[in-house]
């Protein structure tokens, strides 16, 4: 095979007016990654308001003995504990701000790793304290985790808590969870909302900052409520407005290649929708085999008013359900989610690369680009090269250029264009660019690689939200 | 992954840095435990301040020394005024004070340590009138505190029984019942202060 | 009345049974001679310690739980203490027990019984002027150096540094149990479960031993051990309930 290089439309993004008939929509004025500035902002004064009440709590100089140093590194790492432990929740209760601002997916990850740190500081504040206790009691450790359990108020469930936190931070371990079943596994971190419940009474009962009636305890309880509001919100209220709202039914399916398929929704109100491309939702298709299914996916056109489109690939039973999906059929929407948007790019120009069925996200966000983007698909064979008609309408609508670069990934040919000195061939300003990456695994990892050499700053590089 | 790693080591760090910090000596020290053995001294002998508890000595007016009653056991206004040193300067622990500053003619303040119990912290201050404490101050306690509470409501259902209220201040005690303190408890106890005077 | 520049008397602290010990001598006798009384009394205390220690396994107490002592051969002090926390497990209606731990541990009673007897000891050695504080089991006679009976605080449960109480007598056994802190509870040896609605309870009688076993045992029972409390004869007693309430006997022989 050998790579296949077309280019339509003007690079210069100062070119002549589109033809096209309709006008498209205006470029989304950028914002970068403000929000996500803010909210971990918010995260570190959330941090250190959580330890405050230890620090003004404590004089100086009033830690003499071995037990008081580990009883006070025990209500260190509790407090942070309780508060990564709000974090975490409040991470995952889907709640809009949360999911537009910062993406979903960055929020997986970080969920991840400070699932990580919170189920360390939990195991930290447990033995801290038991040995720091034991100590000033003059106790054995045993004995002294006897007496917790017997004689302290909501003990028991504190360490049921602590056991099941330990758990579900088992099944996060990346090969414990790829040998789980993805339901199964998903269950099974709903329990961590348990943890929740169980740890709650004992830092009020024994934990010495919080336990006396005042502004603090005031304020962590009002934390809990707000975090339990924002969990309610988020997964319950929202959806339920967004479906009664919208009504979202299939309204055709298509295949765009012999494994791939899009899905055409109506709904009501669409032009309510706040919709931006290379944003996902997470789908639940109503049908007999698909309703306990929520899957995410991302839309392949730009909100338009009318309908909505995804366009999957058929990879698993699921996917492959979806392809026998009835026109009429009910769907449960949640969402949308992500940064993987044109707003949150830092410099006006965009570079887009696709793979495969990757192109769906960056067709849908290249109509809310400004004039002069470019777009490097990368497809086995032309045939693989799925919405070529609506791309090639797009390059000549908003002037940008596009590269179908063909071939399998060992030839010379796409290899020498995926190389930082081929990338920058290609577009030569391409360290002033935003560069959004979706596709397979191998070409994103790839890519970024010869980006970066060819001088790509980081925080300039996107990633789908999910691999495709 | 990395970010985990990196994260854990912020929470091992930050906790250390935080109680390094807050453990350093200096503000004040928690008062030693008495050697066992060994007989406290009388008030005849050298002055017994433990070293970290400070210590103030003022030249009061001439008060009866024994049991002051009632009216008379806070502290006089002007047992505060010091020589030298403003209130509550350490002592130096190798300043031995002998037998001419006689324990008659003199109130001490001396100021425990700083306690911190499961209500917040405590601090307590007792003034000594010879081998007596005519006036227990606490300097800091628990606020606003469930603790607070329930001392106003002991102390409130107490004046309902009876016509004394019993006062931190009044605390001119020889000694303390209590429930089963350890050594450890002990420490932070009104019995070790009084014992500590003597 | 003035205080002697030297004061009469003698007073020593010491670390035994895991607690701290006041002495507080206050007869005028040679300094020589109340050094010695002490050292008796601390030797006393000590030797009770080894032999009644569920903490050490080769004390007295543990060989006979383990039974490889039989109590035929056990000594007369530990016999006479098994004996009285049997009468103390009766008089308590079982709220008392020297088995509550599952195991024998008798220290409920031994603490206060061992002051009780160092106080008589005392009073035969011809002190009659004394006050001894175990861990804070308090047993006095006769008067202070002061020359006044003594003054016996009684500890406010949420004030490490404050009494809720003074009493003042020339010859009582003060006995304190409660709970001051959240979480460190006396078992209800009856349904195995920590005590609530009593912060604290003292008992004033003629024998410490007792007195304890009894603060503890109402402690044990809850609110209703207040009413326990009330109908048993020879004692006095003041309780601190959970909410902060205190209830006290009328005859508590209160310091002005």
């Amino acid at each position: 095979m050998h790579a296949a290089g077309r280019r339509t439309g003007d690079p210069s993004p100062y070119g002549g007016r589109s033809a096209a008939s309709v006008r498209p929509p205006p470029a989304l004025p950028r914002r970068g990654s403000v929000g996500r500035r803010v909210v971990s902002g918010l995260f570190w004064v959330g941090l250190v308001v959580a330890v405050l009440p230890w620090w003004l709590d404590t004089p100086a100089g009033s830690l003499a003995g071995t037990a008081d140093v580990l009883t006070a590194a025990g209500r260190v790492t509790g407090l942070i504990a309780g508060y990564l432990l709000l974090v975490q929740v409040l991470m995952m209760s889907r709640l809009g701000v949360l999911e537009r601002g910062v993406g979903g997916e960055r929020l997986s990850r970080v969920h991840r790793d400070l699932g990580a740190t919170l189920l360390v500081a939990v195991l930290a504040h447990l033995s801290l304290l038991v040995v720091g206790y034991a100590r000033t009691q003059d106790n054995s450790v045993t004995a002294e985790v006897g007496v917790l359990l017997r004689d302290f108020d909501d003990m028991v469930s504190a360490f049921v808590a602590a056991g099941i936190l330990v758990l579900v931070g088992g099944t996060g371990i990346r090969a414990v969870r790829r040998a789980l079943p993805y339901e199964l596994w998903y269950h099974l971190h709903l329990t961590s909302y348990l943890v929740l419940l169980l740890g709650f009474g004992h830092q009020f009962s024994n934990g010495a900052q919080l336990f006396p009636p005042g502004p603090v305890r005031t304020g962590w309880i009002a934390g809990y409520l707000l975090v339990a509001a924002a969990l309610l919100w988020g997964r319950l209220v929202a959806p339920l407005l967004l479906n009664l709202r919208h009504r979202l039914r299939v309204a055709d399916v298509v295949a765009e290649s012999p494994d791939t398929i899009s899905i055409y929704l109506t709904g009501r109100r669409l032009h309510q929708l706040d919709l931006l491309g290379g944003q996902y939702l997470r789908w639940r298709f109503l049908t007999r085999g698909c309703w306990w299914q929520s899957h995410p996916f991302s839309l392949s056109a730009a909100a338009n008013g009318r309908w909505l489109r995804l366009t999957v690939k058929v990879v698993g039973r699921h996917t492959g359900d979806l392809r026998d999906l009835d026109p009429g059929t009910r769907v449960w929407v949640e969402g949308p989610s992500g940064t993987f948007t044109a707003a949150h790019r830092t410099r006006d120009l965009a570079l887009l690369i696709a793979g495969g069925s990757g192109i769906g996200p960056l067709r849908a966000m290249l109509e809310e680009l400004p004039p002069g983007a470019a777009l490097i698909y990368r497809a086995r064979t032309p045939a693989d090269v799925l919405l070529h008609h609506e791309l090639d309408w797009l390059a000549q609508a908003r002037q940008t250029s596009v590269w179908y670069v063909i071939g399998s990934r060992d030839d010379p040919g796409p290899r020498q264009v995926m190389s930082p000195d081929g990338l920058r061939q290609l577009v030569p300003d391409l360290i002033r660019r935003d560069v959004y990456l979706c596709g397979p695994e191998g070409l994103v990892e790839s890519s970024v690689r010869a980006l970066r050499q060819a001088g790509v700053p980081r925080r300039q590089i996107h990633l789908a939200p999910f691999e495709l | 992954m990395r970010r985990a790693l990196l994260a854990i080591t912020g929470l091992a760090a930050g906790t250390t840095a935080l109680v390094v910090l807050k453990g350093a000596p200096g503000a004040s020290q928690v008062a030693q435990e008495l050697p066992a053995g060994v007989p406290v001294g009388t008030p005849g002998r050298t002055d017994p301040a433990a070293p970290g508890v400070a210590s103030e000595r003022a030249a009061a007016p001439t008060r009866p020394a024994g049991r002051p009653d009632a009216t008379a056991s806070r502290t006089p206004g002007a047992g505060r005024t010091t020589t030298g040193g403003g209130t509550g300067t350490r002592s130096t622990p190798a300043a031995p004070r002998t037998s001419t500053a006689a324990p008659k003619s003199t109130n001490r303040k001396i100021t425990g340590p700083v306690v911190v119990t499961e209500f917040g912290n405590v601090q307590v201050q007792i003034t000594v009138s010879g081998s007596r404490i005519v006036n227990a101050v606490a300097l800091e306690l628990p606020q606003g505190g469930q603790s607070d509470l329930r001392s106003n409501r002991v102390d409130d259902a107490y004046s309902g029984t009876s016509g004394t209220v019993v006062r931190q201040q009044d605390a001119n005690l020889d000694t303390v019942s209590q429930a089963t303190a350890t050594s450890n408890g002990y420490r932070q106890s009104l019995q070790a202060a009084l014992d500590q005077v003597r | 009345m003035t205080v002697p520049a030297t004061r009469p008397g003698l007073r020593r602290v010491e670390q035994v049974m895991g607690t701290a010990i006041s002495l507080d001598l206050a007869d005028d006798l040679p300094a020589a001679t109340l050094r010695e009384l002490a050292d008796d009394t601390f030797h006393w205390l000590r030797e009770v310690d080894a032999r009644f220690t569920t903490y050490r396994e080769d004390s007295e107490v543990r060989r006979v739980d383990r039974g490889e002592l039989p109590l035929s051969e056990a000594s007369a002090d530990l016999r006479a203490v098994l004996a009285r926390c049997a009468d103390l497990w009766g008089d308590t209606d079982g709220y008392f027990d020297a088995y509550a731990t599952g195991r024998l541990d008798p220290s409920g009673y031994v603490k206060g019984w061992s002051a009780q007897v160092a106080s008589d000891r005392l009073l035969a050695a011809g002190v009659v002027d004394h006050c001894l504080n175990a861990g804070g089991d308090v047993r006095v006679r006769g008067h202070s150096s002061s020359g006044q009976p003594w003054r016996i605080g009684v500890r406010h449960p949420w004030d490490a540094y404050a009494a809720c109480l003074v009493l003042t007598g020339t010859d009582l056994a003060v006995a304190t149990s409660g709970v001051y802190e959240r979480g460190h509870h006396v078992l209800d040896p009856r349904r195995g479960e920590p005590a609530r609605g009593l912060r604290s309870v003292t008992v004033v009688g003629p024998d410490l031993g007792v007195a304890d076993a009894y603060a503890t045992a109402a402690v044990a029972m809850g609110v209703a051990g207040v009413g326990w409390l009330d109908r048993l004869p020879g004692h006095l007693h003041a309780v601190v309930t959970d909410d902060g309430r205190l209830w006290r006997s009328t005859a508590l022989p209160l310091a002005d």
